[in-house]
């Protein structure tokens, strides 16, 4: 039997937070590089991101992470190692 | 006097436990609201629901008398069976079981859940948990077994995941073999690997 080799959906937000915070402001091609995602994955979920004010559209069709984003990443850091041993894959 | 301090170590150790769980719980609900994400929520829920199944162990530790009606009523008058006893310590304990039931099953759904693309809605088809009359312990363990696969599955599975994952299957085990032997010892070692497992992941959630 093969495992499926998905991320959680915390550990995509993780993915995409972390790749604006380190790569600065990122078109949608370079966040679906950064983030490892396909497009309409990618879609789906930046659209939850800006709804919730965790990312914004800071250029043309360029996404920059906001400070409500940093500080989930941060709390999302803090808890990394935990969730990870309780087997959630990020 | 010896089973006495060991039950009061013990009870004190899932006290301890149960806090662990409930500071855990704070910290994955602090990332949930971050995030709003609901299985987040549903892991913290889970950990909450287990820190009460905890204090209830611990009370069932703290509460037990020894049997001693025979030294008032001479040799073998009023003496309370072995079977009663042990039920009187299990009492509160019995009244926890339902509790991990509970918590397990949200660890399952919280994993099979945050797998999920969003927007999709096949948690609802989950089929629902018949709480019936059973040995809480087996389905206990049935049900960790479902979130072991769903962690397989689509998890990762870590040295420190096994290890939690097997402390709270053995001390399931031991509860069960508890049952049978009547021995309140093994029961009490038994909620107390329950109660370290909580603590095993406070290391983690410290360390970051």
């Amino acid at each position: 039997m093969t495992r499926r080799k998905y991320r959680s959906q915390a550990g995509i937000i993780l993915d995409i937070l972390e790749a604006l915070e380190r790569n600065g402001p990122l078109n949608i091609t370079k966040l679906m590089y950064y983030a490892n995602l396909p497009y309409d994955r990618l879609r789906e979920t930046l659209s939850k991101l800006l709804e919730q004010e965790l990312v914004e559209e800071c250029d043309k069709s360029k996404y920059c992470i906001t400070l409500e984003g940093r500080r989930a990443l941060s709390k999302l850091r803090e808890v990394r190692g935990l969730l990870e041993s309780l087997g959630y894959k990020l | 006097m010896f089973v006495s301090t060991v039950l009061l170590v013990q009870g004190l150790l899932a006290i301890v436990g149960a806090l662990a769980s409930l500071l855990l719980a704070l910290r994955i609900n602090g990332a949930a609201s971050a995030i709003s994400s609901p299985s987040l929520r549903l892991l913290a829920a889970a950990f909450v629901v287990f820190s009460l199944a905890l204090l209830m162990d611990a009370l069932a530790l703290l509460l037990y008398q020894p049997p001693h009606g025979h030294v008032m009523h001479g040799v073998g008058v009023g003496k309370r069976p072995r079977e009663v006893s042990f039920l009187l310590v299990n009492r509160a304990s019995m009244l926890a079981q339902p509790f991990y039931m509970i918590a397990y099953t949200l660890y399952a759904v919280s994993i099979y859940y945050s797998h999920l693309p969003l927007g999709d809605r096949r948690i609802y088809s989950l089929p629902l948990v018949a709480l019936v009359y059973i040995d809480y312990n087996i389905a206990a363990l049935v049900l960790l077994a479902l979130a072991g696969y769903m962690v397989y599955e689509r998890g990762s599975t870590r040295l420190r995941w096994l290890l939690f994952y097997c402390l709270l299957a053995t001390s399931h085990v031991l509860a069960i073999m508890a049952l049978e032997a009547i021995s309140t010892i093994m029961l009490s070692i038994s909620m107390s690997l329950r109660a370290m497992a909580p603590l095993l992941l406070l290391v983690y959630a410290i360390k970051r």
